[in-house]
């Protein structure tokens, strides 16, 4: 059966790139989100992807944006840590990457 | 990578707007938990309501830069004992130290107590077994008042500290200084001193 285009392995090869090309921003509210630790450098987008190459569709789940019903968020859920993000082409959005 | 420069458009997910278009420009900034704020940092802003919706990695070294510089306030309210305690041994290892460096000293066993579970495993245990000085002090009505500035950094070492002992912040200082005490003001030879009367050296400079 032919996965969704919202699906797991679609989601990781997308958010692999752009971590790769540095192709990603950082959602907002007129602040920093200290949840967001890629964001406030407390970690690295390589090890953001290490975590990430880790997981499999077992540590994957996904909900809508409230903001944007239409607009799939993806969350990987590996090590203790949760990566909270979504497309709006062609970038990819981190929400939260914290433990 | 991606260099975004003011004045930029691009396409966006606003909490207020849905969908909508911003433009990159240049704001100060506050972090989600109070702790101080990055300045002039570039921001993606949102073209309806004006607020900011989305930052680049290029502005993550002036945001983690900040955030080194944040301080954050602990304080504690102990048992006049704990803090005699740990005064002693600031004193055992270096008469002429600062008083400053008592908090030096605790955070020191912040620092190492995060790297090492069987030393977290003692202090997660320090309270339940008092002897009869702490005893006594627990009894005492008199306390003093721990106060210190962290980076929100150190800030994260204690409440993962407090994480792996399961005790609570007033705890914990109190278990960590019943581990100095235990370390440094009851053996005849501390086994750390040297490294302590380093740190010492260097608060006191």
């Amino acid at each position: 059966m032919k996965e969704p285009k919202d699906g797991y392995k679609e989601a990781k090869r997308k958010v692999l790139a752009a971590l790769a090309k540095g192709s990603y921003l950082h959602e907002a509210r007129n602040q920093v989100d200290v949840k967001n630790k890629l964001a406030t450098g407390e970690v690295s987008a390589q090890e953001v992807a290490d975590l990430i190459k880790k997981s499999t569709g077992k540590d994957h789940s996904k909900s809508s944006h409230h903001a944007d019903r239409s607009i799939t968020i993806h969350v990987i859920a590996r090590q203790g840590w949760y990566i909270k993000f979504y497309f709006v082409d062609p970038d990819t959005w981190f929400i939260s990457v914290h433990r | 990578m991606k260099l975004y420069v003011e004045g930029e458009k691009g396409r966006a997910v606003c909490g207020r707007d849905g969908l909508s278009s911003m433009t990159f420009s240049r704001r100060d900034v506050p972090f989600s938990d109070g702790g101080g704020q990055a300045r002039d940092i570039l921001v993606g802003v949102c073209d309806k309501c004006g607020e900011v919706i989305a930052i680049p990695p290029q502005s993550t070294p002036a945001i983690r830069a900040a955030r080194e510089k944040a301080v954050l306030p602990i304080e504690a309210n102990l048992p006049a004992v704990y803090l005699d305690a740990l005064d002693l041994a600031c004193y055992r290892i270096d008469p002429n130290a600062s008083q400053d460096f008592r908090k030096r000293l605790l955070l020191y066993y912040v620092v190492s107590t995060s790297k090492n579970k069987a030393l977290a495993k003692k202090v997660g245990a320090n309270l339940m077994k008092l002897d009869s000085v702490f005893q006594a002090g627990e009894k005492s009505k008199t306390r003093r008042r721990l106060s210190m500035k962290v980076t929100s950094t150190l800030l994260n070492r204690v409440d993962d500290v407090m994480a792996m002992t399961n005790l609570n912040r007033t705890d914990l200082f109190k278990s960590l200084v019943v581990q100095i005490d235990k370390d440094i003001s009851k053996p005849a030879k501390p086994a750390n001193l040297a490294k302590l009367q380093t740190l010492a050296a260097i608060a006191v400079g």
